[in-house]
C-alpha cells in the first residue's frame, strides 16, 4: 500500500516536471482568418494577416463589452525572403501566438501571382498549421493588403465574406488542395476566382463614408504556376461547369426567333468529356449536363405548354454551348492555356498516346476541335404558366390551341 | 524472483485495479499462502454453555430476568391458570413489548389461557405444552416448542411471545410479530410513469412476499440466513431453480457465509463484502428498492439478496449495460424505449466526456473547433482569469457540491439553496467575468446528462471519473482522454460480478443478447434470455407469436394470386 502511494506520488510527479506542456488557452492565440501573400519591389514576400478580434466578433460576453465598435478585425503585415521568414517577422509584433489552422482564404495579390507561385506554394503544402482546406483567391488588378483592409457589412470579417461570395455564385470553393492537385497534375493548368474591389454604387451607399465593395465576377488562369490573365462573365461559369466545380447558378439566354430573354436557376450541373486522338489531332467532346427551372420569362409564352419549354430548352443549351466554346477558345486559343484539364482528358482516355503528345501540348492546345453537346433539361416553368398579367402580344392565345404551328405563326409577326 | 519482486507485482496490481492481474500474475511466483480456516468467533458467550430449562419456573424466571437485565422493554408476566382438574397452572409469557401484536396476544394466548379449562396437565411436560397448548389451545399460526435458555431469547427477540410452564422443561414459542411498518408506497428514488407502484420496506417478510405474489411457482427458492452477530439480521437469498445458474447460487450463498460482522443496517454492508473487485470505481451489484425490477432480474437468472431493515435488494450478477436500462423500457413501446436508450448511451459518454472534451479543445486542439464556434468562445473567454482546466474543476466541484448539499438539505432549504446557486454559478460568475459562460453550458449539460443514468450507483461511478479524465485532458489534451478512456474499457472488460463478464453481452460479444441493449426489441422477439447469466432454461417465449393478420383461429389467410382475382 504504501509502496503503490509512492510510486503514485512520483507518476503524478513526473507529470508536470517533464515540461510536457503545450497548453495554450484560446485568449493566448491570435487567430489568423486571412492571409495575403504579396511581392514587393525589391523581390521579396509581404505577407498581411487579418487577425479577429474575438470580443467584436463573437457574442458579446457582457463582461467585456468596451465600446468601441469599429473593425473586428485588425491587419499585421511583414516582409521576409519566404513566406515563413514573413510570419516570423509577423510574429514579432504580436503579442499572442499567431494561429493559423483557422485560416479561411489565401489571397495571392496579383503581382505576386505574375510572378510565379512556385515559390510561394511549398510554405503552404508543408507547414503543418497551414491546411489545405483554405481557399485561394487571385487579388483583381491589386494586391491582397487592400482587399483585406476593407470591411464588409454583412459579415465581421471581411476574409470570411470573400469567402463565402465564392461559394455562392458556384457552390463550392477552390481549395489550396485543388490548386495543388491541379499544381501536381499532368495536362492541366490551374485557375483560381479572382476578386476585385470596386467602388460601391450610388444606391447602395448608406452613410457618407466612400467604401469599396468586393465583386466576383471572373476566374484567374495561370500558365506553369503564372498568372496570365482572366476569363469574365459567363465564361466564368463555364469554365466551373467544365471543371465540374459548378453546383448551382443563375444563367439569362434569349430564346431563338423571339423577342425577349429567359432566365433559369441551374442545379445538377455536371458534364461528360471524351476526346479522339487522331496523330495530332485532338478533338474534345463536352456533354453537358443538368436540370433548370425557369425563374423568368420575357418572351410572353406559355411555360406550361410543353413545346414552349421544348423551345426554351433548345435557346438554353444554344446559349450554353456558345458560352462553353467561347470560354474554351478564349482560354486554349488566346492564352495557350488548358485550365479545363484537355491534357488531362487525354492522358487519362488514351494513356498510350499522351507522351507523343506531351512535348508539344502548347502548340497543340488551339488547334484542338471542340464538340459541345449541351442537354440541360428544363423541369420546371416556375409558379405561373403564361405571364399573370398576359401579354397580349405573344403567344398566349395561339399556345391555348396547343400545336406549335400556330406558335409559330404568331411569333413571325 | 523473490518474495520482495512479488509483492512489487501484487503492488502493480493494486495499482492497475486489477486490469492488469490476468497478464500480470504468474500464479507460480506468487507464496501461496496457508489456507487458514478461521473459526466463527462467538460472541454471546451465554451460547457456549446450553442453559436448558429447568421444571423450577423461579429457577428459569430468575435466568430470564437476569439475561434481559436492563431491558426495559421486555415484558416477563407470570400468570395463573386451572385445568380440568382445578389444579393451578403457573405460567411466565416473555415478550418484547412493541415487536408483539398485543391485541393479538391479549385475544389468542392471554385469553385462551386464563379464562377457557385447559386440559389436565398428566401427560409429560414436553408433550402437553406440544399437543394441548400448541395444537388445542392457542389459536397461532406459528408455533415452535423450545428447550434452551438462548433459544427463548432469540425467539423474545425476534417478536415471538414465549410461555413457560411451571414443572416443564419446554416452552412455547408463538411468533406474534406485530411491529409498527412503513406503508407500502411508491420508491421515491425510482419513480415510473407506467409501471407498479410499489415499493419495498424495510421488514423482510413484507418484502419477499410482493415477490411470492408475482411469481406463483414453487420454483422460486429463498434460501435463509442470518448475518450479523449483534443484529442477526435475516438475510433471504432468492433465486428460481432452473434458470439461475447453479454456480452462481451457491457462489452467493458461500460468499454470504463468509461474512463475519457484528452487524448489518443496510444491504450496502453486504455488497462490500461480497463483491469481486473491491477496488473498483464501478458497483458490481444492482440494487434496487422495486419489486418489479426484482422479478424481471430473477427471470433473467440472477439472484437477489433481501435484507430485513432495509428496502434495498441486492441483485447479482450485475452488468454494465444494465445500468442503462430502466424498468420502464419494457412497459413502454419498443420504438420510444430504444430511442431512450441510445439517449442515454450518448449522455453517459456527455456525462463522462463533456468537460475534458472542451478543456482539450479548447486549449491543444483548437483546430477541431468549427471557426465560428471557435469565436465565440475566444470571445467569451477573453476577460477570464483562469485557465480553462481550472475553471472546469471548480465549476464541477461547485456542480457537485450544490447536489450534494441539495440532497442532504430539508426540502425547503435545498431549494432556497439551488436557486442560490443557480444564481451563483449561472449568472454572477459569467457576468462578473470570472467564469466563462460556455463552460456553465458545458458544466450544465454535464450535470444533466449524469441524472440520466437510470441506476444511481452507476452514474455515480461515471460522475467521479470524470474527474481524472478532467485532469488527463488538461495535462495532455485528446490524447490524454484517449489514455484515460483506454483504462476505463479496459478495466470494464476485465471485470467480472460473480463469474460473468461486466461488459456482456458488449465485451464477450453475444449478438443474440445484443437486442436488449442498446435497443429494445418488442416482447415477443425477446425469445431468449440473457447468455451470460442464465443456466440451462433459457427459452422464454415460444416463437412466432408476432401479432399479425395471420395469427388466430381462423384458417391463414391466402393471397389471391393476380391471374385468379382476374378470372373471377
Amino acid at each position: 500500500m504504501r509502496r503503490a502511494l509512492r510510486i503514485l506520488c512520483i507518476v503524478i510527479a513526473t507529470l508536470p516536471l517533464g515540461g510536457c506542456w503545450d497548453r495554450r488557452e484560446v485568449n493566448e492565440l491570435a487567430l489568423v482568418m486571412a492571409k495575403g501573400v504579396d511581392l514587393t519591389d525589391d523581390n521579396h514576400v509581404r505577407v498581411t494577416v487579418q487577425v479577429a478580434l474575438p470580443s467584436q466578433v463573437g457574442g458579446s460576453q457582457s463582461g467585456s463589452g468596451k465600446g468601441e465598435s469599429g473593425k473586428s478585425f485588425f491587419l499585421v503585415s511583414a516582409t521576409g525572403r519566404t513566406v515563413s521568414e514573413a510570419d516570423w517577422h509577423i510574429q514579432q509584433k504580436l503579442p499572442r501566438e499567431m494561429y493559423l489552422p483557422h485560416l479561411r482564404i489565401l489571397l495571392i495579390g496579383e503581382r505576386m501571382a505574375e510572378n510565379g507561385m512556385e515559390d510561394v506554394l511549398d510554405h503552404f503544402g508543408r507547414n503543418p498549421p497551414n491546411r489545405l482546406r483554405t481557399t485561394i483567391l487571385v487579388a483583381k488588378h491589386s494586391d491582397a493588403a487592400p482587399l483585406l483592409q476593407s470591411t464588409y457589412p454583412l459579415e465581421s470579417l471581411s476574409g470570411e465574406a470573400v469567402r463565402k461570395l465564392e461559394r455562392q455564385l458556384t457552390g463550392s470553393n477552390k481549395t489550396l488542395m485543388d490548386f495543388l492537385i491541379e499544381a501536381a497534375g499532368e495536362g492541366i493548368d490551374q485557375s483560381a476566382s479572382a476578386v476585385e474591389l470596386i467602388p460601391q454604387e450610388e444606391s447602395e451607399r448608406t452613410s457618407d463614408e466612400d467604401s469599396d465593395i468586393f465583386r466576383f465576377s471572373s476566374t484567374g488562369i495561370f500558365r506553369d504556376l503564372k498568372l496570365i490573365g482572366y476569363v469574365q462573365g459567363p465564361e466564368t461559369v463555364a469554365l466551373q461547369w467544365l471543371n465540374q466545380r459548378l453546383r448551382r447558378t443563375t444563367l439569362t439566354c434569349p430564346v431563338p426567333n423571339m423577342h425577349g430573354t429567359i432566365s433559369v436557376e441551374l442545379t445538377q450541373a455536371r458534364r461528360r468529356a471524351y476526346t479522339y486522338v487522331h496523330g495530332n489531332d485532338v478533338t474534345v467532346k463536352y456533354v453537358l449536363l443538368g436540370t433548370a427551372m425557369l425563374t423568368e420569362n420575357e418572351t410572353g409564352l406559355d411555360a406550361d405548354n410543353p413545346k414552349t419549354v421544348q423551345r426554351f430548352q433548345i435557346g438554353l443549351n444554344k446559349y450554353v454551348e456558345s458560352i462553353m466554346l467561347k470560354c474554351l477558345e478564349q482560354v486554349n486559343r488566346d492564352m495557350n492555356a488548358d485550365p479545363t484539364g484537355i491534357g488531362q482528358l487525354v492522358y487519362h482516355q488514351h494513356p498510350y498516346l499522351w507522351p507523343k503528345l506531351k512535348p508539344m501540348w502548347r502548340q497543340t492546345l488551339p488547334h484542338i476541335h471542340y464538340i459541345i453537346d449541351s442537354r440541360v433539361q428544363i423541369i420546371e416553368g416556375g409558379k405561373s404558366g403564361p405571364p399573370l398579367y398576359g401579354k397580349p402580344q405573344h403567344g398566349i392565345r395561339s399556345s391555348q390551341g396547343n400545336t406549335t404551328d400556330s406558335l409559330e405563326g404568331d411569333t413571325d409577326d | 524472483m523473490n518474495l520482495e519482486q512479488a509483492e512489487n507485482i501484487t503492488t502493480w496490481i493494486w495499482f492497475t485495479g486489477g486490469a492488469m492481474r490476468k497478464i500480470r500474475k504468474p500464479k507460480s511466483l506468487i507464496p501461496k499462502a496457508p489456507i487458514v480456516e478461521i473459526e466463527h468467533p462467538i460472541v454471546e458467550p451465554q451460547s457456549v454453555e446450553t442453559v436448558f430449562l429447568s421444571t423450577d419456573l423461579a429457577v428459569n424466571e430468575a435466568e430470564l430476568r437476569r439475561e434481559f437485565e436492563n431491558c426495559s422493554d421486555v415484558v416477563l408476566r407470570s400468570i395463573t391458570c386451572t385445568d380440568s382438574n382445578g389444579r393451578a397452572i403457573h405460567m411466565l409469557v416473555v415478550y418484547v413489548d412493541g415487536l408483539v401484536d398485543s391485541k393479538q396476544l391479549d385475544e389468542n394466548v392471554l385469553e385462551p389461557l386464563l379464562l377457557r379449562q385447559l386440559p389436565t396437565k398428566d401427560l409429560t411436560p414436553a408433550l402437553w405444552i406440544r399437543d394441548f397448548l400448541s395444537e388445542h389451545t392457542l389459536p397461532i399460526a406459528q408455533t415452535d416448542v423450545l428447550t434452551e435458555i438462548s433459544q427463548i431469547v432469540d425467539s423474545v427477540l425476534r417478536g415471538a411471545a414465549v410461555i413457560l410452564v411451571d414443572g416443564d422443561r419446554a416452552a412455547l414459542a408463538a411468533a406474534l410479530p406485530g411491529w409498527e411498518r412503513r406503508g407500502i408506497e411508491e420508491p421515491p428514488s425510482e419513480p415510473v410513469i407506467r409501471g407498479p407502484r410499489e415499493g419495498f420496506i424495510e421488514t423482510l417478510r413484507t418484502n419477499t412476499a410482493m415477490i411470492r405474489r408475482r411469481i406463483r411457482s414453487p420454483r422460486l427458492k429463498m434460501i435463509h440466513m442470518t448475518i450479523g452477530d449483534l443484529t442477526k439480521t435475516d438475510v433471504c437469498v432468492a433465486y428460481i431453480e432452473g434458470i439461475a445458474q447453479k454456480t452462481v447460487v451457491e457462489e452467493v450463498k458461500s460468499r454470504l457465509q463468509r461474512i463475519q460482522i457484528d452487524a448489518v443496517i443496510e444491504s450496502a454492508f453486504l455488497e462490500e463484502f461480497i463483491e469481486d473487485q473491491p477496488r473498483s470505481p464501478f458497483p458490481q451489484l444492482q440494487n434496487t428498492e422495486r419489486p418489479d425490477i426484482v422479478c424481471a432480474n430473477l427471470l433473467e437468472g440472477k439472484v437477489a439478496i433481501f435484507t430485513d431493515g432495509t428496502p434495498f435488494v441486492l441483485l447479482a450478477p450485475a452488468i454494465f449495460w444494465g445500468a442503462l436500462n430502466a424498468n420502464e423500457d419494457y412497459y413502454q413501446r419498443t420504438y420510444m424505449a430504444s430511442f431512450l436508450r441510445i439517449l442515454r448511451i450518448s449522455f453517459m459518454m456527455i456525462s463522462l466526456l463533456f468537460p475534458s472534451l472542451y478543456v482539450s479543445m479548447t486549449t491543444f486542439q483548437q483546430e477541431m473547433i468549427p471557426t465560428s464556434l471557435l469565436l465565440s468562445i475566444a470571445a467569451a473567454r477573453e476577460a477570464t482569469p483562469f485557465p480553462a482546466v481550472i475553471e472546469a474543476l471548480i465549476m464541477e466541484l461547485i456542480f457537485e457540491a450544490l447536489r450534494e448539499a441539495g440532497v442532504r438539505m430539508p426540502k425547503q432549504i435545498g431549494q432556497a439553496m439551488s436557486i442560490v446557486g443557480a444564481l451563483v454559478i449561472g449568472q454572477a460568475a459569467v457576468e462578473a467575468g470570472i467564469i466563462s459562460a460556455p463552460m456553465v453550458i458545458v458544466v450544465s449539460i454535464t450535470g444533466i446528462a449524469s441524472f440520466t443514468f437510470p441506476r444511481y450507483n452507476v452514474g455515480v461511478s461515471i460522475r467521479l471519473l470524470r474527474f481524472p479524465m478532467l485532469l488527463l485532458a488538461g495535462l495532455f489534451g485528446i490524447y490524454g482522454m484517449a489514455i484515460g478512456l483506454f483504462i476505463i474499457i479496459v478495466h470494464l472488460v476485465a471485470l467480472r460480478s460473480f463469474g460473468v463478464p461486466y461488459f456482456t453481452p458488449v465485451g464477450p460479444t453475444q449478438f443474440s443478447s445484443l437486442k436488449d441493449v442498446f435497443v429494445r426489441v418488442p416482447r415477443w422477439a425477446m425469445q431468449r434470455r440473457q447468455d451470460g447469466t442464465t443456466g440451462e432454461n433459457s427459452l422464454r417465449i415460444p416463437s412466432g407469436q408476432s401479432p399479425g393478420p395471420n395469427r388466430g383461429n381462423g384458417p391463414p389467410r391466402k393471397r389471391l394470386s393476380r391471374r385468379r382475382q382476374g378470372a373471377t
